[in-house]
């Protein structure tokens, strides 16, 4: 007899449920490793390999009792939205399993919560933790720790990529799975075939995590923490295996080299691919690249100067201005201050300093890159539309196209930028009116909601890089602040239409 | 020329100088329309950029009068305080019990002024904002009435709506028991979305409170609206959307104010006050103390929205925000059907691309100067939530910003840097953004082109070779 057992034959069409199951599975593969890791210190191993045995049951479930369809637009939106929802759900396992979240006087459905918000901080690269002095990060076991740094590592380059890579049969469709799920406004093609598409991005992705494994721990990092915080650099998550995150080494080596990874993870992988290709860096000659590196820039010396006046001595005003620029401008989260109150708290800094922090909060990093934001191509587009509308008041008879560098770009991507940009603010409002009208303070509030859909982590006002997201939100506040985090990584779109499609289509119908 | 006049009901010690310098300021007007010679044809741009030298030259001549009558000592003060009253904004450090009665009749008619200003600009704005049609239109079509078939008898239409408006806010004030001239000074400032408040503080008082709501909402309201109210079209006025929307938002706010500060009939007038005052950008200000976390956050964002397009109120206008709720539904669906082909409708007609692509471009101005603001006014030494609040209660033209608790903030605390950072601001809210900035665009241009500092710094480097 040949094929598959005939309880494992698909039963079903469903792309949504196949891609998710490929998903889950490497859901499980991650647990599996995980839990090897926890053997060592022998903590939360059980709950790791039980997490891996569910999730990969449920994968198999998904991925082999179901065939793919025939995608349409709708369904490649249903299809990454739900395997983000799944994942996310299913990324609470070990987390519920190993009781991690349980404290005395708190009830399951705050666990719960406290663990879905990990779970979506953690796959969606946003960095936000409920960790504090309640519950500290470092109390953990090495299982559990390893296991939060790789779901950043994983939800960096995308989920949905990944199975991409594997998964031959998706053909073309493939790049519209990639498409919807990578930030940006499209998709670069690394090779003929989309398959090969995503093995290279995805393989682009693993050389710079070890590369960054490699920097970390010849700066004096531990083998452990050294790979543990390249799979969230590369990631630009945030994550840390540290209660004081980066400020717990207070090394000036240890910064250097995050900041070189968090400047490359922002960048486009696309124009890291082009630059291996012809094997001499060609970044500078890409205009989004430039402007990024131009407003980090900036942002270093406006900070720094601010710093400096506010009574900082130059030295120490350029080393906080530099990890903090760069942490929050590609969207990363680390912390390098050494306890409250200390150079690096920049919720303490003067306001100047805070509202350019913010702006680089909402820029974000580069398309095609790991970072969150709106992104600084977009906002260029939008700049270049805007001086189009003026000289047009100017010249109502001439005819203006916008640019990008010596590009002229389409219409249709000009709109779709526009649109985006107001679909974005609109969440951005919605989100600070949810989360005030559940009890947060407006600063606090506007600015988690802004850091949330940019897959920031920290934010200003009480959500710093010194505290915990129990003390600043509520817990439906921070279900709140989970959902605004998948819907910023896959770039509000995909999330809402995956709602919004069924509905039409059932509207239809009747 | 007003304020001379208003100035003897104290001590009069300005009237001379106020008659002075009124008289210079009409014979400088009258010879600037005789002597140049006129172009011929105007262009939209050349008419923007004379109302932007208009405004600018109004806020210059404001502060120069305020520094000739010792009101205030600085420069940077007086600018702030000739660009709060001229762009009605109120967002003013005077202690307004200390000044003259003429300071105060200038100070009010700068803002009358300022709001006329503001609806003819809407005249000459609002057309490439998808709203103009309304105000000035050749082809009635989709059986709305415009307020008039060309810019010119829109003009005229405006000061009929304008003038008897005020007289009878005036009539009203007075009645209500403040006197004829504080009565006056509050009408002005009711009619135009400016919010200065005579001195005493009239609004204690219970009958003044509900005449300002009243006030206030109908200065929020489009021109159109009470024009055609006042040709007996209700039926017609119902069914703006717009108009539905504003009331709305007063309403729901003032039931979120009454459910944080109390019920009753004096909750509902204070909740109704405060948020009319937001909606409509006048800006009058009665302490929200002890306000819970969501409140200062709306109150905000009504102010940012501002009041319907086509009146005196500022911010972002609710058209425009009705625009991009629909360009943000529509961009939605392309994702699910890219090459969907649908136009948005704005109360019942089609508005063509170039409009919708304008009204996101303003939008997109509108959040850059409120974010440009912010970070002046942070680096400034405001504090980062005090910031946001004057930067969009600046480019609303909005009068006092509120702190985290709903406290009035008192901006005669905020340092030089603060006050000069506004005034751009406030110009270019109360200009609707595209004027000022493309006159400033126009200014950067007409300067790269003298300097030309790329080629000077070439031909430098050839030089030096």
């Amino acid at each position: 007899m040949t094929g598959r057992p005939r309880s494992l034959r698909p039963v079903g069409t469903s792309t949504t449920l196949h891609v998710a199951g490929m998903a889950l599975q490497f859901v499980a593969g991650s647990m599996v490793v995980c839990g090897v890791i926890a053997l060592v210190d022998g903590r939360d191993a059980a709950a790791l390999f039980s997490a891996a045995v569910i999730a990969g049951m449920l994968g198999a479930l998904g991925h082999r009792g179901t065939r793919l369809g025939e995608l349409d637009r709708a369904d490649i939106f249903s299809a990454v939205g739900a395997t983000w929802l799944l994942v996310s759900v299913v990324g609470t396992l070990p987390y519920l399993l190993a009781g991690t979240f349980d404290r005395p006087g708190i009830g399951l459905p705050v666990v719960l919560a406290d663990a879905l918000f990990e779970s979506v901080s953690g796959y969606s690269c946003t960095g936000s933790t409920v960790f504090g002095a309640h519950n500290p990060i470092e109390a953990q076991g090495a299982g559990i720790l390893f296991y939060r740094q790789l779901t950043q590592w994983l939800g960096g380059m995308g989920i949905v990529v990944l199975v991409v890579a594997v998964l031959p049969s998706l053909r073309a469709s493939g790049l519209g799975l990639i498409g919807a799920e990578a930030p940006g406004t499209g998709t670069d093609r690394l090779a003929p075939k989309v398959i090969d598409t995503a093995r290279q991005f995805w393989l682009l992705y693993f050389g710079l995590t070890v590369f960054v494994s490699v920097g970390l721990f010849l700066a004096g990092m531990g083998a452990f923490d050294a790979v543990s915080h390249a799979l969230t650099t590369a990631s630009t998550g945030g994550f840390s295996t540290r209660d004081g995150s980066i400020g717990h080494w207070d090394s000036v080596p240890v910064e250097a080299v995050l900041i070189a990874a968090m400047v490359l993870g922002g960048a486009s992988f696309a124009l890291h691919a082009a630059s291996l290709a012809r094997r001499r860096p060609t970044h500078f000659a890409h205009p989004e690249f430039r402007a990024y590196i131009t407003v980090l820039g900036g942002g270093i010396v406006a900070v720094t100067a601010l710093l400096v006046h506010d009574g900082l001595s130059l030295g120490r005003a350029i080393r906080a201005a530099t990890f903090n620029v760069v942490t929050l401008g590609t969207s990363s989260g680390f912390g390098n201050t050494t306890g409250p109150g200390t150079d690096g708290d920049f919720v303490l800094w003067p306001g100047g300093t805070q509202v350019i922090l913010l702006v680089l909060l909402v820029f974000g990093g580069c398309t095609g890159s790991t970072a969150g934001g709106v992104k600084i191509m977009r906002l260029q587009v939008g700049m270049a539309d805007a001086l189009r509308s003026l000289r047009s008041f100017r010249r109502p008879r001439g005819v203006f196209s916008v640019f990008h560098g010596r590009t002229v770009l389409p219409e249709s991507l000009v709109e779709r930028v526009a649109g985006f940009m107001v679909v974005y603010g609109m969440f951005v409002v919605l989100g600070t009116l949810a989360l005030t009208a559940l009890g947060a303070e407006p600063l606090t509030a506007a600015t988690g909601a802004i850091g949330s859909l940019g897959n920031m982590g920290p934010t200003l006002g009480e959500a710093g890089p010194t505290a915990s997201f129990t003390e600043a939100f509520s817990t439906p506040a921070r279900l709140v602040l989970a959902a605004l985090m998948v819907v910023g990584r896959l770039e509000i779109f995909p999330m809402v239409l995956m709602v919004v499609a069924p509905y039409r289509a059932v509207r239809r119908r009747r | 020329m007003f304020a001379g006049l208003a100035d003897l009901l104290g001590d009069a010690d300005h009237t001379a100088l106020l008659l002075v310098g009124g008289s210079l300021g009409a014979l400088l007007g009258v010879g600037l329309i005789r002597l140049p010679v006129r172009p011929p044809r105007h262009r939209d741009a050349d008419i923007l950029g004379g109302l932007t030298a208009a405004f600018v030259a109004a806020v210059i001549a404001a502060a120069s009068m305020l520094l000739a009558t010792g009101t205030v000592d600085t420069v940077d003060s007086a600018l702030h305080e000739g660009a709060a009253a001229v762009t009605t904004t109120a967002l003013s450090g005077l202690d307004v019990d200390t000044l003259d009665p003429g300071i105060q009749g200038f100070r009010a008619s700068l803002q009358w002024l300022g709001g006329l200003a503001a609806l003819l600009l809407g005249v000459a704005v609002l057309p490439s904002l998808g709203a103009g049609r309304d105000l000035a239109d050749r082809v009635a079509g989709g059986g709305l009435r415009p307020l008039a078939p060309s810019g010119g008898k829109a003009a005229r239409h405006i000061l009929l709506i304008y003038v008897p408006s005020s007289v009878v806010l005036w009539a009203a004030y007075a009645l209500a028991g403040i006197g004829i001239f504080d009565g006056l000074l509050m009408a002005m400032a009711t009619v135009s979305t400016g919010g200065f408040v005579a001195a005493g503080d009239p609004l204690n008082d219970v009958a003044v409170q509900w005449i300002a709501i009243v006030g206030m909402t109908i200065a929020g309201t489009s021109l159109v609206i009470l024009w055609r109210l006042a040709q007996g079209h209700v039926g017609g006025v119902l069914r703006s959307l717009e108009l539905r929307i504003y009331l709305t938002l007063i309403l729901a706010t003032s039931a979120l104010l009454v459910t944080n500060g109390g019920g009753g009939l004096d909750g509902l007038r204070r909740a109704l006050f405060t948020a009319a005052a937001a909606a409509s950008t006048t800006g009058f200000p009665i302490a929200g103390d002890g306000w819970v976390p969501l409140i200062p956050v709306v109150v905000l964002l009504i102010t940012a929205v501002g009041g319907m397009a086509g009146s005196t109120a500022g911010g972002f206008h609710l058209l425009p925000l009705l625009a991009l709720v629909r360009t943000s539904r529509r961009e939605l669906m392309r994702q699910l059907h890219p090459s969907l082909v649908s136009r948005i409708r704005l109360g019942g007609r089609a508005v063509d691309e170039a409009t919708v692509e304008r009204m996101i471009v303003q939008q997109f101005l509108f959040v850059a100067v409120v974010a440009t603001t912010i970070l002046l006014a942070a680096i400034g030494g405001l504090e980062v939530f005090d910031a946001i609040g004057a930067a969009v209660h600046a480019t609303a033209t909005a009068g006092p910003a509120r702190a985290v608790d709903g406290t009035v903030i008192e901006p005669s605390s905020w340092s030089r840097p603060v006050r000069l950072a506004l005034v751009p601001a406030m110009i270019a809210g109360r200009m609707a953004i595209y004027p000022a900035l493309m006159t400033f665009g126009v200014l950067v241009t007409v300067a790269g082109n003298r300097v030309r500092p790329r080629r000077r710094l070439r031909a430098f480097r050839e030089r030096s070779r």
